[in-house]
């Protein structure tokens, strides 16, 4: 193998000798000091292999022996560097190439983040930048041992942290802490009452004695689990009364839809506008203008990946969109339809934790307005704890 | 004098032949090629002649003392 590399920089031919006398001609290149490999006998001759720097004086060898030479093949680097030898610019490209590639592995090229489940990776990669770690920053002056002790700072959630620059990669590998679970250390003895109006469908008594039974209509600040029981030895023992208690409870939800509203909408007018970005540079690509009135914007940016590991180059659109200001009426069939959105937003936002038991919505045009009723039956847990003090006489 | 004859050997500048199987022999203490075909290679020695015939033989590699042949060595002759 190593013998191989070493012909392969110092060039070899491949020859064929034709002639009468092929034996005297290998003794005679072997008492030149002439290396030769590879000789194979033929009818009439021999072939075999040589270094280039052997071959130019083997020619007065090859007459004294008899033997034609004609070489056959040739290998090696110098043949290569031969073929090329007038085309200047393959070596003017290979040297930038090759100053480029110094040049580029300066920096650091990407930034991969490894292991974030709950934490953000836009969150995490705008604190690393601000701490020095960014795509385009220099190699030479990063101390990674201060990014990860002052990001491990930044960002709480974060129990361990790793940065390592593999090449012109930075690897940040992190791993999130894990969340305590609630404890419960409310110690203080306490009654559990009813939030809300309403009727009594489903109990789940954790602790202290329950005063209403499934079935039972209760109103507002009623005692539900009462925090004094009795003992067996006829005293009295205060606990932290804990439970859940579900009611169907009725709900009112008034709002106001306007008639007529304006609004902005997308023309068919819009103009691209092309970014060029290199490292942390980012360079214009094109000269689209746009002179509209209201517009927004689209971005859209492309990165480059090459073995999976991704280049320092991006190629972002720039998208503005012509808005149209428009102004619209609402039926009343538009305004059920928009009062029904509302309230599917009420449903999930505000009583995400209830269950519709029943809903009805009226929608009445008034003064301009629509003014929308929803009556909601909701069944919900009613529970809230209500701590009391206990003095001793 | 007894009646059998003695042998002198003189083995310092006798060639040293190493054999793997019937496939390669290397030689040392060679002192060139005589014959040299893909049937037959005849080496010279200074004592003697050493001739291996069979098929496909071929020089493997050769130096001023050393020759290596490769091939399907059928028979070998010595000529003193």
């Amino acid at each position: 193998m190593l013998m191989n590399i070493f012909r392969c920089v110092k060039g070899y031919v491949a020859f064929e000798g034709k002639g009468r006398f092929p034996e005297r001609f290998l003794n005679l290149t072997v008492r030149s000091g002439v290396n030769l490999w590879d000789a194979q006998p033929l009818p009439g001759g021999l072939k075999g292999k040589l270094s280039l720097s052997d071959y130019r004086g083997i020619r007065p060898l090859a007459r004294k022996a008899g033997l034609t030479l004609r070489v056959t093949e040739r290998h090696g680097i110098p043949f290569l560097i031969a073929r090329y030898r007038f085309r200047g610019g393959i070596l003017v490209g290979a040297m930038l190439g090759s100053v480029l590639l110094l040049f580029l592995s300066c920096f650091v090229w990407s930034v991969d983040i490894k292991g974030l489940s709950n934490v953000s990776a836009s969150r995490l990669e705008a604190v690393l930048a601000e701490n020095g770690l960014y795509q385009g920053r220099i190699k030479s002056g990063l101390d990674v041992n201060n990014v990860r002790r002052k990001t491990l700072l930044s960002v709480s959630e974060l129990g361990w942290m790793s940065v390592n620059l593999d090449g012109c990669r930075a690897v940040v590998e992190v791993r999130e802490k894990a969340n305590k679970p609630p404890v419960n250390t409310h110690q203080n003895p306490r009654n559990v009452k009813a939030a809300a109006d309403g009727v009594i469908t489903d109990m789940r008594v954790h602790n202290g004695k329950s005063v209403v039974t499934e079935g039972s209509g209760v109103i507002k600040g009623e005692l539900l689990i009462s925090g004094v029981s009795d003992t067996e030895q006829n005293t009295v023992r205060y606990v932290c009364a804990d439970a859940e208690v579900f009611a169907n409870v009725n709900s009112k939800k008034e709002f106001l839809i306007p008639r007529s509203f304006d609004y902005y909408s997308l023309s068919e007018n819009k103009s691209v506008r092309s970014r060029f970005g290199f490292l942390n540079l980012s360079l214009p690509a094109g000269f689209s203008l746009n002179n509209y009135k209201y517009v927004a914007y689209t971005s859209d940016e492309k990165s480059f990946f090459l073995n999976d590991r991704i280049l320092p180059v991006t190629l972002s659109e720039e998208t503005a969109h012509e808005l149209e200001f428009q102004k619209a009426d609402l039926s009343l069939k538009q305004a059920e339809q928009a009062a029904e959105n509302e309230l599917a937003l009420y449903e999930i936002f505000e009583k995400g934790r209830s269950k519709v038991v029943s809903k009805k919505l009226k929608v009445i045009p008034k003064n301009g307005e629509y003014s929308c009723l929803a009556v909601y039956t909701f069944n919900e847990n009613i529970a809230k704890p209500v701590d009391f003090s206990v003095k001793e006489e | 004098m007894s009646g059998s004859r003695s042998i002198d050997l003189d083995l310092g500048s006798a060639p040293v032949i190493e054999m793997l199987s019937n496939r390669r022999v290397t030689v040392e203490g060679s002192a060139g090629i005589l014959h040299y075909n893909s049937d037959n290679i005849k080496i010279n020695t200074n004592k003697m002649v050493l001739s291996f015939s069979g098929r496909g033989l071929r020089v493997r590699c050769i130096t001023a003392s050393c020759v290596e042949v490769e091939g399907f060595i059928s028979q070998i002759n010595f000529y003193c």
